[in-house]
C-alpha cells in the first residue's frame, strides 16, 4: 500500500498533516502520540516579531464547530527557529513552517529567513486569516494582490510554497489561479470562515474582536465543495481541510480532489486525532483495495 | 503514565436539580494530581459526537487511590449542570466511556510551615477546593452557597457556611465570614496569610477590591479548546502580559490578574 504523497515538491511519507494553529509547535503533543508518524505537522503561524494576539475572549463553541480570534499570537521566527525547530529535527516527520506578514515585504523577508533555517521542509503562507484588519484581509480576496504577495514570497524562497486560501471570497477558483501565477507549488483549502456569536443576555459578542473564524465539522461541507472547485481550477497538489474528524472527512476530500488533508479542530478533541485519521485511511483503501492513495484524488464519479 | 486514557462511569449520582456528582474509573494507571488541577472530559468515541464538539473542562474534586475493585483508582468530579455538555454528562449511565485529558495546568501552589492556609469556595467552586480540605485537615474553609440544597458534604470541622437566602450558615456573602476571620487571626498572628480560594468571576472581583491582608490564589475559568496550551484560546490578562488559564494556570496569584472594570 503506497501512502507517500508529493505536495509541489515537498514529499510525504502519508497524506496526513496537522493544520497550523491547532498542533502548537508540535512538540508539546509528544506525549499524546508519536509523531515520527505524522505525515506533516503545520506549526503555528510565524511573523518576523513575536506578535501578542487579540484580547481574551478569543473562543466560543458554536454547534458543531467553534469560532476563533486568537489574533495570530505566535514567538516570532527567531524564537522559533531557536527554541522550537531543534526539538522537531528529532522527528522523523516533515515540518510545514506557516507565515505571515503585514506587508509585501514582511512576507518576503519571512519567506527567506524561515528558508534559510535548517529542518524546514516547506512554507505554508497565510493571506487568509480572517481576525486581521480589513486592509491585511485583501491578500487574500483581492486576486491581483495575492499573485503580487506570492510572487513576492516566491523569488525569496528555493523551499515548496503552499499558499493558504481564504473560504471568504466569492470565487475560490478565481485566487486559485492567481496564487499559482504568482508561484505557489500547491494549495491549502481552506482557512477558517467568518463568523460570530453574541450573548443575548449582555448583547456583547462573544469575541473580543467580535468577529473570528468557524472551524470544524460545522464548516466541512463547504470546504469540501471549495476542494472541488479548486482542483477544478488549477492543476497543483491541495492539501484539503477543514471539520476533518475521521478517516471518512479525510477520505471524501481526497476524492473531491485533495493530494493530502490537514487535520485542525480535531487535535483539540482528541490530540491524538491524526493517527486515528492515517488508520481509518489506510481501513478505507485496503477495503476499497486502493494500492496507492494517489489514485484515489479527485476520484469522484460524477 | 499516559494524559490521554479512557475512563468508565461508577457511579454518576443526582445531588440537587443542577449538580451531580460523576466518579469514574481510569483504564490505565494516570498521573498524580494536584489540587486545583484539572481534566478535560468527553462522553463518547473521540470524533463520534460532535455536538458538543469540545471537551469540557472539570476539576477533580477527589482522587481515591487504587485498589483491588479499582487498580487505577476512581477519580471523582462534581459538576453544575449549566448547558448542553454538562447535562450530556449528568444523564450518562453507569459503564459509559468516557474520553479525558489530564491532568492539566497547574494547581494550587505548596502552603509553607509558617504560613496559614485558608481556604474559600463559592458554589461548586468546592470541587476544585475539596483536594486540598483533604490535604491541609482542620485549615478553615469558607463556603458560599445560593441555599442550602446546593451544599456539598464536607468534612471540616473548622467549616463557616454562608448561604445567600439564609438558609444555611449567615445569610449574605462568605467573603464577610473570611474578612471577619482575618481581622481576628490578625490579633494574634503577624505572618504570612495564603487564601486558596475557587468560585464565580464575581466572587474574584471581590475579594480583589477589598485588598484582603494575604496572599491570595483563585483558580479561574474561561473557555478552553485544547487544554494544553496550543489553541492559545483560553487568555487571560495579567500584570506579566496575555497568559494561557490551561497550562500557566487555572491557579493565579489574585494580584498579578488584571480585573478590569
Ligand atoms: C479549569 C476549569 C475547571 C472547572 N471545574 C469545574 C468543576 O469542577 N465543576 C463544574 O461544574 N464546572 C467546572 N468548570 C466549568 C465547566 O467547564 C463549564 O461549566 C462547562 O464547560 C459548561 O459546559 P456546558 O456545555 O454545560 O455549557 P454551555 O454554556 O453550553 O457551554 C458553551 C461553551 O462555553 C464553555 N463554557 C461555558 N461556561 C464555562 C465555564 N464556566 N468555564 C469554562 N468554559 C465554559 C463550554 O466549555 C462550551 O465550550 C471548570 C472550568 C475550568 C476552565
Ligand atoms: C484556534 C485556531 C488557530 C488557528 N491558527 C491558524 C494560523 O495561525 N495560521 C493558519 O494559517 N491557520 C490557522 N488556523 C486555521 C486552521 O489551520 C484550519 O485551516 C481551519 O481551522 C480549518 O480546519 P479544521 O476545521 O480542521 O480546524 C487556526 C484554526 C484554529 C481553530
Amino acid at each position: 500500500m503506497n501512502l507517500s504523497v508529493n505536495i509541489g515538491g515537498l514529499k510525504l511519507k502519508n497524506p496526513v498533516i496537522t493544520a497550523s494553529g491547532t498542533f502548537g509547535y508540535g512538540v508539546e503533543y509528544e506525549e499524546f502520540l508519536d509523531l515520527n508518524q505524522i505525515g506533516a505537522i503545520t506549526v503555528k503561524g510565524l511573523s518576523q516579531h513575536p506578535a501578542k494576539g487579540n484580547l481574551p475572549g478569543r473562543i466560543w463553541e458554536t454547534p458543531c464547530g467553534m469560532l476563533n480570534a486568537i489574533g495570530l499570537q505566535n514567538i516570532g521566527i527567531d524564537a522559533f527557529i531557536k527554541e522550537k525547530l531543534p526539538e522537531l529535527r528529532k522527528y522523523d516527520t516533515k515540518i510545514i513552517a506557516n507565515f505571515f506578514g503585514d506587508t509585501i515585504e514582511e512576507y518576503a523577508e519571512a519567506a527567506a529567513r524561515l528558508s534559510a533555517a535548517e529542518g524546514i521542509h516547506a512554507l505554508e503562507m497565510n493571506i487568509s486569516c480572517p481576525n486581521k484588519q480589513a486592509g491585511w484581509i485583501a491578500f487574500g480576496t483581492d486576486p491581483a494582490l495575492t499573485e503580487k504577495v506570492v510572487a513576492a514570497a516566491r523569488k525569496a524562497t528555493e523551499l515548496p510554497l503552499i499558499v493558504k486560501l481564504s473560504p471568504n471570497v466569492t470565487s475560490i477558483a478565481d485566487m486559485a489561479k492567481a496564487a499559482v501565477d504568482g508561484g505557489a507549488d500547491a494549495l491549502s483549502v481552506i482557512n477558517t470562515i467568518t463568523g460570530m456569536a453574541i450573548d443575548i443576555e449582555t448583547r456583547r459578542p462573544r469575541l473580543s474582536n467580535i468577529v473570528g473564524g468557524l472551524s470544524g465539522p460545522a464548516i466541512r461541507p463547504i470546504a469540501l465543495q471549495m476542494v472541488f472547485q479548486t482542483f477544478k481550477a488549477v492543476k497543483v497538489p491541495i492539501i484539503g481541510m477543514g471539520g476533518i474528524m475521521t478517516g471518512g472527512d479525510a477520505i471524501e476530500f481526497i476524492i473531491a480532489g485533495a493530494s493530502a488533508v490537514a487535520v485542525g479542530t480535531a487535535n483539540f478533541v482528541n490530540p491524538a486525532a491524526s493517527i486515528e485519521i492515517l488508520k481509518g485511511i489506510k481501513d478505507y483503501m485496503a477495503r476499497h483495495q486502493i494500492d496507492d492513495i494517489n489514485t484515489l484524488t479527485g476520484g469522484i464519479i460524477c | 503514565m499516559n494524559r490521554l486514557f479512557t475512563a468508565d462511569i461508577v457511579t454518576n449520582e443526582q445531588l440537587d436539580n443542577r449538580y451531580f456528582a460523576l466518579q469514574v474509573t481510569p483504564n490505565v494507571a494516570i498521573c498524580e494530581t494536584l489540587a486545583g488541577q484539572f481534566f478535560m472530559l468527553k462522553s463518547g468515541e473521540f470524533g463520534e459526537y460532535t455536538d458538543p464538539l469540545l471537551l469540557r473542562p472539570f476539576s477533580l474534586a477527589s482522587f481515591i487511590h487504587p485498589d483491588d475493585t479499582y487498580p487505577n483508582g476512581l477519580l471523582m468530579f462534581l459538576i453544575d449542570a449549566v448547558g448542553k455538555g454538562t447535562n450530556i454528562l449528568k444523564r450518562l449511565p453507569v459503564g459509559t466511556r468516557l474520553n479525558i485529558i489530564g491532568p492539566l495546568g497547574r494547581g494550587f501552589p505548596p502552603v509553607a510551615d509558617d504560613e496559614r492556609l485558608l481556604i474559600a469556595a463559592g458554589g461548586i467552586g468546592i470541587a476544585s477546593v475539596l483536594g486540598l480540605n483533604k490535604m491541609y485537615h482542620g485549615v478553615p474553609l469558607f463556603y458560599g452557597v445560593r441555599s442550602r440544597g446546593q451544599m456539598i458534604e464536607c468534612t471540616n470541622s473548622n467549616i463557616q457556611v454562608a448561604s445567600d437566602d439564609g438558609s444555611i450558615g449567615d445569610k449574605g456573602s462568605v467573603l464577610a465570614l473570611l474578612e471577619r476571620h482575618i481581622s481576628q487571626l490578625r490579633q494574634s498572628y503577624s505572618g504570612k496569610i495564603k487564601i486558596y480560594a475557587c468560585g464565580p468571576h464575581g466572587m474574584y472581583k471581590a475579594m480583589f477590591k477589598m485588598n484582603l491582608d494575604a496572599d491570595v490564589y483563585v483558580a479561574l475559568e474561561t473557555p478552553m479548546a485544547c487544554g494544553v496550551g496550543t489553541c492559545l484560546g483560553c487568555a487571560v490578562e495579567t500584570t506579566s502580559g496575555l497568559q494561557m488559564v490551561c497550562k500557566d494556570g487555572p491557579v493565579f496569584n489574585l494580584k498579578d490578574i488584571i480585573w478590569g472594570g
